[in-house]
């Protein structure tokens, strides 16, 4: 497929993603009243609804979206391994230890910005300990394990906090958070999370050539030009930022990174330079539309938007392990 | 003027020793055999021009520059190298990977230009790939996908390639078609120097052959100089026979030397 088609698209449908994010709820608002109601400035209920609960939980899922999509793409052709997602370097595990953290110690409730901040911290912190363990020089290898070694690390604390949780509110809130979620996100949210995903975001997306390079091997793109020292420090940096970011305050959102690269990678004759903007485009799209989902499946109590991603990504993800079996045999 | 040297250069790969006082020089019209057995150092040698293996001694100049002083992306427009068993990660399509060679010139954001493109055919049909441009490399054969990374390396245009074994896996047709390239190459004002263990091919193709063992240089000089009955014997434990055509010169390994 031709690639200005392609991502006029995924704009196309990541465009009517964000219209009906607007615009399914229980308030039953409909996409031309969400529309002008987006704009008015009347002390109404569903303006509220729409300008202060809808809108910042579309504007995440569609940069959310968009980090996990891209950052995911970005670590594939970065480690030339297509089973690779946002969180190899430890990050998403570092930003949930973070969060899960203020929970423990009760200090989430000082105000809505402590919890992110505290995924925020965590993923800075992972990211150092990452780069401690790999050394400057590292290769691809020793990053992939350290960033392992960080994950395991950050997991076994956040079981652990909920192995000592205080109490059993405490347990249900840390579990309920890591499920991930964009239910009841503000404003405060989106300006806290919005400026590290965008420049994550924009970091990642100056990778393409290098990830192109990198197809042959480190050594070959080395020759061709590429300085691998600012490529793996723009990816760490890049993804730490932007899904560090994302994770602090939307929980852990996992498959999305994983499936939507795979799924776009033959559209692009599997350059990994075009993928990266059709994946922050698909990304987003998918993210949005399962928070759409989950707002219309009932089953009692909220199903959380973790949790649907991964049950709609098993199966996707499996279908791509076939077919990539089929391809290498 | 090209030239690219490596002055008395000491290699460590962990704590073995593999290049110890290795003196190696290329310039502009030489086209030159890098022979010697395996784990002679050859590959090491060629990753230490082009800066991929860190020197513990000594320095590579190129043209009259110390390597670590030139910027990686103004060598890159300059000198090729070309990977031993060189493979592609993803499933890119011939002509894409080919336009890896022209990375370089294009940098961060620059779209590949119809001089590009046309860089690109040529360097494909040089190597006999044109034909099958639009598939995905990885479908290929391994000699095929062999022919494919050296128009990758040819796609940059460079002033020196260094090639790793270049026509292992291919046949001798398209051995015959690359080492003509290589000539023509050479013969276009530009060097190359090629690994090779045919010893023949390199003794009919090279102006000059560097026989190393054990990380050291043993002989250096035109083939007849360096393919002696004595050479082999030392550094190959081999014996065989000499002969000459109009073609140039052939060896034959008989028995391995008691």
């Amino acid at each position: 497929m031709n690639y200005r088609l392609l991502i006029l698209l995924l704009s196309v449908l990541t465009g009517l993603s964000f219209l009906l994010s607007l615009s399914v709820g229980p308030a039953g608002i409909g996409t031309l009243d969400a529309l002008a109601l987006l704009f008015s400035s009347e002390p109404d209920t569903a303006v509220i609804i729409v300008q202060e609960i809808r809108l910042p939980r579309a504007l995440l899922g569609l940069l959310i979206g968009a980090t996990l999509g891209i950052c995911g793409a970005a670590m594939q052709g970065y480690v030339r391994n297509p089973l690779a997602e946002p969180g190899l370097i430890g990050v998403s595990s570092a930003a949930a230890l973070g969060s899960v953290l203020t929970i423990y110690f009760g200090i989430a409730g000082l105000g809505t910005w402590v919890l992110p901040f505290g995924g925020m911290l965590g993923a800075g912190v992972g990211v150092c300990v990452m780069m401690l363990i790999a050394g400057r020089e590292s290769s691809t290898l020793t990053l992939i394990l350290a960033g392992v070694a960080v994950s395991t690390m950050a997991g076994a604390c956040t079981s652990l906090a909920l192995n000592l949780a205080p109490n059993p509110f405490a347990s249900l809130e840390i579990v309920f958070w890591l499920l991930g979620s964009l239910a009841n996100r503000s404003f405060d949210h989106l300006s806290l999370a919005a400026p590290f995903i965008l420049i994550g975001i924009v970091l990642v997306l100056t990778l393409g050539r290098a990830l192109d390079s990198l197809t042959l091997g480190e050594d070959t793109a080395s020759t061709l030009g590429v300085d691998l020292r600012s490529v793996r420090l723009r990816i760490i940096f890049g993804v730490t930022t932007s899904v560090g970011a994302a994770t602090a305050v939307a929980g852990a959102i996992g498959f999305v990174g994983l499936v939507v690269p795979h799924l776009l990678r033959p559209f692009v004759g599997h350059k990994p330079s075009l993928l990266l903007p059709a994946s922050a485009l698909g990304g987003a799209s998918l993210l949005m539309l399962s928070d759409v989902a989950v707002r219309l499946i009932s089953v009692g109590v909220e199903l959380k938007l973790g949790v649907f991603t991964a049950l709609i990504g098993t199966p996707v993800f499996l279908w791509v392990v076939f077919r990539i079996r089929n391809q290498y045999l | 003027m090209s030239s690219l040297v490596a002055k008395n250069i000491q290699v460590y790969r962990g704590s073995q020793l593999v290049l110890n006082d290795m003196y190696f020089s290329i310039a502009k019209g030489e086209l030159v055999g890098l022979i010697g057995p395996n784990g002679a150092g050859k590959t090491t040698l060629l990753r230490a021009l082009v800066g991929l293996s860190p020197l513990q001694q000594g320095e590579v100049v190129f043209d009259g520059a110390q390597l670590n002083r030139i910027h990686r992306s103004e060598f890159a427009k300059k000198v090729a190298y070309l990977e031993q068993n060189s493979r592609s990660h993803w499933p890119l399509s011939v002509e894409n990977l080919v336009m890896l060679g022209r990375m370089p010139f294009l940098g961060q954001w620059r779209q590949p230009s119809q001089a590009d493109w046309n860089i690109v055919r040529e360097a494909m049909v040089t190597c006999d790939v044109d034909q099958f441009s639009k598939r995905t490399v990885t479908t290929l054969s391994g000699g095929e996908q062999a022919r494919v990374m050296l128009a990758r390396a040819l796609a940059t245009q460079p002033e020196i390639l260094l090639a790793d074994e270049p026509v292992a896996g291919l046949d001798p047709a398209h051995q015959l078609t690359v080492m003509d390239k290589f000539r023509e190459l050479v013969d276009k004002s530009a060097a190359a120097v090629v690994v090779m263990h045919d010893l023949s091919l390199a003794a009919r193709y090279c102006d000059r052959l560097s026989l190393i063992s054990g990380g050291t240089l043993v002989a250096e000089g035109t083939p007849e100089s360096v393919l002696t009955a004595q050479t082999l014997k030392q550094c190959y434990n081999i014996e065989a026979h000499f002969g000459k055509t109009s073609e140039g010169m052939f060896v034959i390994p008989t028995t391995r030397a008691p």
